[in-house]
Parts: C-alpha cells; structure tokens; sequence
C-alpha cells in the first residue's frame, strides 16, 4: 500500500485489517506504543505531515504531556496548536499556520495485541482563527466602548466645566438664564433666574410655574417669536425679597424645518435701575402736575383779578353815577331815588367786600359764627326786598309762595349773607321769568329753596357749583358773571351751621333749585 | 326833540344815565345789549348812540360796527362809556366820542349835547 519503511516496520503491532480501515478514514490517525514510537501512520496522517519523525518531533512534547499519566481506556483532549505541515513549511509567512486538535485515546492490551495509544489530530484551523477574530474584535469593541466611555467622560467634564463656568458668568453678571420647550412646556433656568422671577423651587419648574406673573411673555411675544425676533419686556415682581423689577429677553430656536422648539432667554434684576427711573419720572410728573397747577392757579388768579374788579367796578359806578346826578337834580323825589340807588349799590358793593374777605377767613379757618336764634323766615322776607329792585330790573318776578317761620341757631348776617347769595345768584343766571325762595319745616330741619327759570346746570357741572371760582360759562357771555366766590361760601357758612345745601337742576335751560337744610332750634323743636 | 339811545347791561347805570338826559331834555330810549339796540334802531333811528362796550351778548364794539356798516346809520354819532381800557380801531371811526366810565356829569352832557347838534360831523371829541 506504501514504500514507508517506518510502517512495514510496524507491520506486527496493527493488523493489517486495522491498518485498510485506518487508511480509509480522512482524518489523520496515528499510533504509538507505550515507548511513544510510532506504530502506525494512516494515509490521510501521511499525506498530511509527510515523514513521521519531522512532524512528531515539532510536538513530542504536547504528546508526552499528552499521555502523562494516561491510564488504558482514557481519553484525552489537547489544546489547539499549530503546526506547519511540509507544503505550508516552504509557504510564505503571510499565511496562517494550520491549527490541530490532539483527541489521546489509551486502548487498553488485549490477549494478543499490546497496548497502543491513539491520535487523531482534527483541524481546528478555522474554529481557532474564527475564535481568535472573534475574540480580537471583542477585545476591539471593549477597547473601542472603554475609550467612547472615556470621550464621554472628559466631553461630560468639559461641558459640565463650561457649564459650570458660563453660569458663574451670569451670576457674576447677575443674569439668569431659561429655556422653555415649546411642545412639552419642560423648563430649565439657573438658579439666578429662579431668584429673579420670585420661584419658591428650582425643582418641577414647567411653563406655568416659570411665568407666574401673567400674561406668560412667550405667549405675549408669540407672534414676534415665530418671526425669529428675539423679545424684551420689563416685569414686576412682588416676591420674598420684596417687589423686585425684572428684564426678561427671550429668543426662539428652531428645527431645520422650521418649527420653534423651544425659547431660550435670560432675566436680569433692573430694580434700581427701575426705581430710579420710576423715581425720576414720578419727579418730572410732580414738576410737570406742579408748574400745571401753578399754571392753572395763575389763570384762576388772572381770571379772578377780573372778575373782582369789574364786579366791584358796576356797583361803583353806579353810585358814582348816581352821586354825580345828585349835581344837577333838586327835586326831593329825585334826590331820594338817587339816594336809594347809591344805598343799593352801597350795600351789593359792602356784600362783596365781605365776600372777599370772609374767603380769606374760610381759606385760613377763621370764619366764625355767631349762634343765637334767628327766623330764617323773616330774614329771607328782609333779603328778597333788598334784591327786588335788581330782579325787577331785569323783569324778572321774584316770589315767595311760601314762607313760614322758623327758628334756627345761627349767626344772623351770615345767614343773611346765605340767603342774599343765594339769591343773587338766580337772579343773576336767570335772563327771564322768576325766582321764588320758600322757607318751611320738615323732618326737624329747617328747608330754604330757591328755584329759578334761568339758564340751569349742565349735569356734569352740578358737582363742581359748590366750588370756588366755578362759573357757568364765564367767558361765554362776553363778560364776568361774578366773582365765583357766593355758592362756595354758602356751602362753608352752611357747614359751620351744621347745615347743608345742594342742588337740583333738570340741565341747559331747565332753571335750577337751591336747597338749603338748617337743623331747627333744639329748644324749639 | 333829540333822541338819544343808551345802551348798558348794568340796570342801575341805564337808569342813572337815562334819568340825567331826560331831566336834561333829551328823549332816551333803552336797551340792555347789542341785539337790544339793533331792534330799537330798526324801530327809530336815534340822533345819538351812547354805548357800554363789555355787555353779555353782542358787545359794545360789535354794535358799532353793525352800525357803521349800514348806509342808513352810519352817520349817527357814538359815544363809548365804559370803564375799560380801549384802543380805536385804525381805518374806521366806529366811535365819535370815548368816555371814561363813570363820567362826571359835566363832561357827560357836555360830549351828548355837542354830539347832537353837529351831526354827522364824525369829529372824535375824546
């Protein structure tokens, strides 16, 4: 079957049965004796290593490790080892060894037969090599995923540093920063900003909580956002630290399509800025209100200066008028008409002067009064003469359709001076018809009206006819009507009586009426 | 008879001085404004017109230029009494004489009676 001498040799150890078999299987066999000499080499062995001592003596030393204690029956496994075999031994060192695979089996003697030991050797080549890439790729990944591990460390620490450094920066600066996502309303922002905006917790913060003063500015700015422009408004906050004013600046970021995904912005503490601001234009309103009201002062004070000197000119000259007419008449009926006008006169011009002057006193306090009973009834009687002649002037009919008596506790020519402005008042806004002045009791009060056809008060203006100075139209007419100081002194002497007046009027045109309430003498109630 | 037209809103000076010019003689007719004055002439021209200047309505200046505006009226002499500052118009003589109120009677009687019996003599006599 072959020319090797080595297994002619061994002919008498394997039979030669045996030895066809072994020659027909592919794997490489081989057989040793007890010596470690071998016995017998199959075909494929042969074809495989070629002479037996080249290749045993590359691993005699595997074998003998091998077969070491070995005992009849038992088997063994040899780790994979390569070993070239003579077609590879010439081949270039590019390529792999073969890698082998040693199954020892220790067959025990039998009757007629010695012991021998078995070797198959099995080519593991590909199951090493594949083990072994798997294994050197393993080692790459873990290699690969440790050094990853490692970038993402440092990255971490650099971001977190950065981080860490930027916001010192903005606490530094005082600026606290945010962001908003837009789909979810998650919030993130510095601490700074939580101190800012007033938030009790850094923790849970969500678009809500953020904005707690409404409007929510995102929402404010919306439109301005979605136009990529950045936004800026100015809030109050009324937090732990007291009420704190605050910049908030917000600028949207965008998708590649488009989309606003979320607000970023900071917050800085204007409060003394804001303050300071508030302060300077509280500053420059009072100056501006304070020159307006000076302004306006000086127009009323002008306005007023006019007033007085023609009021107090057309009683003047009507009795220089009438004194000077005492020249050239003697008849006794005419000298006690013109006397009569100049008394008139006298007593309107005395009126305003008291007038005048009692406003001083009203102005500083010092009005005072006199109480003692009086007949409010009586004393309007006396007043309506007095002012009869000047209402029959203007064609007017002054009337007293009722008047009873009553006693009041009050200074007498203060109540005279009531009465009498009362008076001239209606007949000096009424252009024709009448004025009626009634006088009755009522609910323990003593009630004083004066009613009139004149010209009436515009609703808006019935607030404003107790106060000094106020006129109806005063311009309007071409001329001053009065020296806008008889109903306001009305309501002070009232008020100093305990009293009261008001007054009705039905608008433009509509006349208007004067009630005045007087407590009755408690003696006589 | 020579009629006079006295205008004042103030009634005790409009009877003052009507009650002078009558016991001077004169004939007066009165009129509390503007307007007033306007209707009385329209009723009978006067020989003289004697006016107040600050009255409610239609004032003393508007007056005299209403009458100066009409052809048959415009020759009527005016006299202006009132208390107040006034500067004359240039271009138009819208009064012939300017009085300063209250006049002494002297100079009141003195200004209508050399009014009216000139007229038409536009001559300013203040």
């Amino acid at each position: 079957m072959t020319d090797s001498t080595s297994r002619s040799a061994e002919a008498s150890a394997v039979g030669t049965a045996d030895r066809a078999i072994f020659d027909r299987l592919i794997e490489p066999y081989l057989m040793l004796d007890p010596g470690l000499r071998v016995v017998f080499a199959n075909r494929a062995w042969l074809a495989m290593f070629g002479e037996t001592e080249a290749a045993l003596g590359q691993c005699e030393h595997l074998i003998r490790a091998l077969v070491a204690n070995l005992h009849p029956g038992q088997r063994r496994l040899s780790p994979a080892f390569s070993l070239d075999t003579p077609d590879r031994a010439a081949a270039t060192h590019e390529q792999p060894s073969r890698y082998w695979q040693i199954h020892v089996s220790h067959l025990p003697a039998t009757a007629d037969e010695p012991p021998l030991i078995l070797l198959r050797f099995d080519d593991v080549t590909m199951h090493t090599l594949a083990t072994r890439t798997e294994r050197r790729e393993k080692a790459r990944l873990r290699s690969h995923a440790r050094l990853r591990q490692i970038l993402a460390r440092e990255a971490e620490q650099r971001l977190h540093d950065h981080r860490v450094r930027f916001e010192r920066a903005l606490a530094f600066a005082g600026v606290g920063a945010w962001e908003l996502d837009v789909g979810t309303g998650a919030v993130h922002c510095s601490e700074q900003c939580v101190e800012d905006l007033g938030l009790p917790d850094i923790a849970g913060l969500d678009r809500q909580k953020l904005f707690i003063e409404q409007p929510d500015p995102v929402a404010e700015h919306w439109q301005a956002l979605q136009a990529k422009r950045s936004f800026e408004c100015e809030r109050c906050i009324d937090g732990a630290r007291g009420r704190r004013w605050v910049l908030i600046r917000g600028t949207g970021q965008f998708a590649d399509d488009g989309t606003m995904q979320s607000v970023m912005g900071f917050t800085l503490d204007i409060t003394s800025r804001k303050e300071r601001e508030l302060e300077l234009s509280a500053t420059a309103g009072e100056e501006r209100s304070g020159r307006e009201r000076s302004e306006a002062l000086a127009k009323t004070m002008d306005h007023f200066i006019a007033a007085v000197s023609h009021e107090l000119r057309s009683p003047l000259n009507a009795i220089v008028s009438w004194a000077e007419l005492l020249q050239v008449v003697a008849d006794p009926s005419h000298v006690a008409r013109a006397g009569e006008a100049i008394r008139r006169n006298g007593r309107q011009l005395s009126h305003m002067v008291d007038d005048l002057l009692d406003s001083g006193a009203v102005v500083t306090g010092k009005l005072s009064v006199h109480l003692q009973p009086v007949d409010i009834g009586a004393l309007a009687l006396n007043v309506v003469e007095d002012i009869r002649k000047t209402a029959e002037h203007k064609g007017l009919r002054l009337q007293t359709p009722h008047v009873e008596p009553c006693i009041v506790m009050a200074d007498e020519s203060r109540l005279e001076q009531v009465v009498w402005n009362l008076l001239t008042n209606a007949v000096k806004f009424t252009d024709a018809g009448s004025v009626s002045i009634s006088v009755s009791t009522s609910d323990g009060q003593a009630v004083l009206t004066v009613q009139d056809t004149g010209r009436g008060i515009a609703p808006d203006a019935l607030p404003d006819v107790f106060d000094r100075f106020q006129q109806i139209a005063p311009q309007s007419s071409g001329r001053v009507g009065g020296l806008g100081l008889g109903l306001w002194l009305v309501k002070n002497i009232l008020s100093l009586h305990g009293g009261t007046v008001d007054v009705a009027s039905a608008g433009r045109g509509q006349g208007a009426t004067f009630t005045v309430r007087l407590p009755l003498d408690s003696n006589l109630r | 008879m020579t009629r006079v037209l006295l205008v004042d809103d103030e009634p005790d000076l409009l009877e003052a001085w009507s009650f002078a010019l009558e016991y001077s003689g004169y004939e007066v007719e009165r009129a509390r404004d503007g307007r007033e004055a306007i209707a009385a002439m329209q009723r009978s021209v006067p020989d003289l017109l004697i006016t107040d200047l600050m009255m409610p309505g239609m004032d003393g200046e508007a007056l005299c230029r209403a009458v100066r505006e009409r052809p048959e009226w415009a020759a009527i002499p005016i006299v202006l009494h009132t208390s107040a500052h006034v500067a004359r118009p240039s271009g138009i003589v819208l009064w012939n004489a300017l009085l300063r109120k209250p006049a002494s009677m002297d100079q009141f009687l003195k200004t209508v009676a050399e009014l009216t019996q000139g007229f038409g003599q536009g001559e300013d006599r203040s």
